[in-house]
C-alpha cells in the first residue's frame, strides 16, 4: 500500500532575503511518516517566499545574485521584487526519499527564503510524504 | 495514513495567444469533482509556450513580470517559456488548496497562436469514497 503523510510546520523568519534551513525538520517528518522509500513535497504558503535547494557555503552569493537580478525596487507594484523571485524561485519542491533519508548530498541544505522585510514572521510549510 | 490514489482530469483554456489568466478556481472546482480530500495537486501544461505560475493576480504585477522577461531578453528568442514553471504542485487539506492569500495559479500564454489550450490537472493523494 502506498501511504500518505501530511504535515503542517509553522517556520519563524525574519527578512528580507534571510535564508532558513529546513532541511533537519524535513527529515523529522520521515521518520515521523515511517516511510522508507517515495517522494517529499513541500510547499510553503504565500505569494512572496521561496523554497530552494542550495550547497552550503553559496548563501551569501546567491542572494547578492538575486538582488542584481530583482532589484528591491523600479517596479509597478509595491512589492514586486518579492513575487518575481517567490514565482522564479518557485514556493514548492519536490525531493525523493531513499531508505528513510532525502536523496540530497550532505553538502547541500533545504532553505525556505524570507524575502519581504519582517521580524518573527510565521510562515507555514506543508510536508506531504507520499511512499512505502 | 492513508492510502493514495490517483486521478487525472484537464481544463481547456480558451487563450488569445499571449495572456495570463487566473485558473485557481478552475483548478479548485475540478478537484471538487474528483472529490479531493488529502494530498499534492499537480497542474501541468504540455503547450508549446505556456506555463503554469504561481503569483499574486494583480495587472501592475503581471507588468512587471512581463517586464523582467522582456529586460532579460528571453522574448525575442521564445525561450522565456523555458524560465517559468510548466508545472506546479498544490497541496491539498480538507478538500482545500493551501495556497495563502494572495497567491494565484495563473496559466501562462507567450506563443502568440490563439485557441483552446490544455491543462492537466493530477490529484495524488487520498480521495472522498463515493
Amino acid at each position: 500500500m502506498v501511504k500518505v503523510f501530511s504535515k503542517l510546520v509553522e517556520i519563524k523568519t525574519f527578512g528580507p532575503m534571510v535564508l532558513h534551513p529546513l532541511r533537519n525538520i524535513l527529515e523529522r517528518c520521515i521518520k515521523e511518516s515511517d516511510i522508507e522509500n517515495g517522494v517529499l513535497y513541500a510547499s510553503v504558503e504565500g505569494a512572496t517566499p521561496a523554497l530552494v535547494i542550495l550547497e552550503r557555503g553559496l548563501e551569501s552569493l546567491f542572494i547578492n545574485f538575486l538582488t542584481k537580478f530583482i532589484p528591491f525596487t523600479g517596479w509597478e507594484h509595491g512589492n514586486a521584487y518579492a513575487h518575481l523571485i517567490s514565482t522564479l524561485l518557485s514556493t514548492n519542491l519536490v525531493i525523493p526519499i531513499e531508505n528513510y533519508s532525502l536523496a540530497l548530498n550532505s553538502s547541500t541544505e533545504v532553505y525556505l527564503l524570507e524575502t519581504r522585510s519582517v521580524h518573527n514572521h510565521s510562515r507555514s510549510v506543508t510536508v506531504e510524504i507520499h511512499g512505502v | 495514513m492513508t492510502a493514495l490514489n490517483i486521478k487525472t482530469a484537464r481544463i481547456w483554456i480558451k487563450s488569445p495567444g499571449y495572456t495570463a489568466e487566473d485558473i485557481t478556481n478552475y483548478v479548485a472546482s475540478v478537484l471538487k469533482e474528483m472529490r479531493f480530500r488529502r494530498g499534492i495537486a499537480v497542474v501541468y501544461t504540455p503547450e508549446r509556450d505556456c506555463n503554469i505560475i504561481e503569483i499574486e493576480y494583480e495587472p501592475n504585477l503581471l507588468k512587471d513580470l512581463e517586464s523582467l522577461l522582456k529586460n532579460s531578453g528571453c522574448m525575442d528568442s521564445s525561450i522565456c517559456s523555458a524560465l517559468l514553471s510548466k508545472s506546479i504542485i498544490i497541496p491539498v487539506h480538507n478538500g482545500s488548496m493551501l495556497l495563502g492569500q494572495f497567491k494565484k495559479v495563473v496559466f501562462v500564454d507567450l506563443s502568440r497562436d490563439e485557441g483552446l489550450k490544455e491543462v492537466i490537472v493530477v490529484g495524488e493523494g487520498v480521495f472522498e469514497v463515493s
